[in-house]
């Protein structure tokens, strides 16, 4: 039985079509037949090369089959995907530690500033 | 046996450290069940035999928690039937060897070891039959003198090879590329090590195949002879290391293979490095 690329590679269904390409390449340079030259496991790389190609031309023609929309959709999904890589929700909460944690102690705090600087002959805000 | 096939710690990430730390705690508490004398002689190298097996089957185990007296906390350790038939033939092999060591040496403390070790049970008597001829034959082989490494180096790589082959459910190309990789494995551990001894063979008057094949002559000096040596044994090596890796790359490997890759591709050839250089430790931290 023909097994898919897949399997071949051992990656779930869902991975990106980059992901696979990118993993197609790595293991096409470790199957090349060429680096088995003196070696009696050649026909087993042979073997598997040709299996290899043959399991990713499948899966082409399946990914075009689909539709052409396909690829580039998965393209921008796993764009979106390492945008937010670094992102963790939960963790970007504001810090509870100044002096103008709301909006009103803020006020607060520039007009007293500004009164401040009133009675010391300078203006911090002129329009206050 | 040896100990040299050992992952590059500081490359792994700490998740993969943690089961490989799991897998060493497992194979150490299923000798502990069977045979606790053997303990002493635990090495990588039967963690390393649990771990491809585990990985060709595809398993992803689980952790399981018990107390260690020789840590003296609460370790993690796997346990599965892999795990348990690397540990029968460890102690399958370390059996012959402490045979072949008595016979050779006298030595009083191994003697007393053996009684231990006497009844250890083959997996198949076909196994231990072939296990206890090819032993043999590398001890005449030692015994004759052979004056090339080529010879030794390839029947203990058969003998490695040897654990390799009855494992059922595998297609028929990945275990001639299994076998490929044991023996190929196995020469270089028996390279190294005659590497490693050599110092001391010699002080001793014992048999070293790579003082023989390099002509090393009486009242030679060692560092001298060593020194001289040493390119062309790091090449010799290296030679071996390429049909490792060959092998490995067309090995199908489903779990754990971050550790084994870590293992093939940079432990042994910075364990290579640091035997030949004759360092204790790893230059690295």
């Amino acid at each position: 039985m023909k097994r898919s690329i897949f399997e071949l590679l051992n990656i779930p269904l869902d991975t990106p079509h980059v992901e696979i390409e990118i993993l197609y390449k790595e293991y096409l340079e470790k199957y090349n037949p060429k680096r088995y030259e003196n070696s009696e496991l050649k026909p087993i790389a042979m073997a598997k090369y040709n299996e290899l190609i043959e399991a990713y031309e499948a899966y082409k023609k399946q990914v075009e089959g689909d539709n052409a929309l396909n690829a580039a959709m998965d393209n921008e999904l796993i764009y979106s995907y390492t945008s937010l890589r670094g992102y963790r929700p939960g963790y970007y909460y504001r810090r509870h530690d100044g002096c103008c944690d709301d909006i009103c102690q803020c006020i607060g705090c520039m007009w007293v500033t500004d009164t401040c600087c009133e009675c010391m002959g300078g203006d911090c805000i002129s329009c206050m | 046996m040896f100990g040299y096939v050992r992952p590059e710690k500081s490359e792994l990430k700490v998740r993969e450290l943690n089961e490989f730390r799991a897998f060493y705690c497992g194979v150490c508490t299923s000798l502990h069940k069977s045979r606790y004398l053997a303990k002493l002689f635990l090495s990588y190298d039967t963690v390393f035999f649990a771990l491809i097996l585990t990985s060709i089957r595809g398993k992803i185990l689980e952790y399981k928690k018990r107390f260690c007296g020789v840590e003296l906390r609460n370790i993690l350790y796997y346990e599965s039937d892999e795990i348990n038939l690397a540990v029968s033939n460890f102690l399958l092999l370390l059996k012959y060897k402490l045979l072949d060591d008595v016979r050779d040496e006298r030595n009083f403390v191994k003697a007393m070891l053996l009684r231990f070790f006497e009844n250890i049970p083959g997996s198949s008597t076909t196994l231990e039959s072939r296990l206890q001829s090819l032993v043999e034959e590398l001890t005449e082989a030692e015994r004759k003198r052979e004056p090339s490494i080529d010879k030794p180096a390839e029947i203990f790589g058969s003998i490695v090879a040897l654990f390799f082959e009855n494992l059922g459910e595998l297609s028929s190309e990945q275990r001639t590329v299994l076998i490929h990789l044991a023996r190929h494995v196995g020469k270089w551990i028996y390279v190294l090590d005659a590497f490693d001894d050599l110092k001391k063979d010699v002080s001793k008057g014992n048999y070293n195949p790579l003082a023989i094949q390099f002509g090393l002559t009486h009242g030679m000096d060692i560092q001298e002879f060593t020194d001289r040596i040493r390119p062309k044994v790091r090449e010799y090596l290296l030679k071996i290391l390429d049909e490792v890796v060959l092998a490995y790359n067309l090995l199908e490997l489903k779990t754990y293979k971050g550790i084994l890759d870590n293992i093939v591709y940079l432990g042994l050839f910075e364990e290579t490095e640091r035997v030949l250089s004759g360092r204790k430790t790893c230059k690295r931290f």
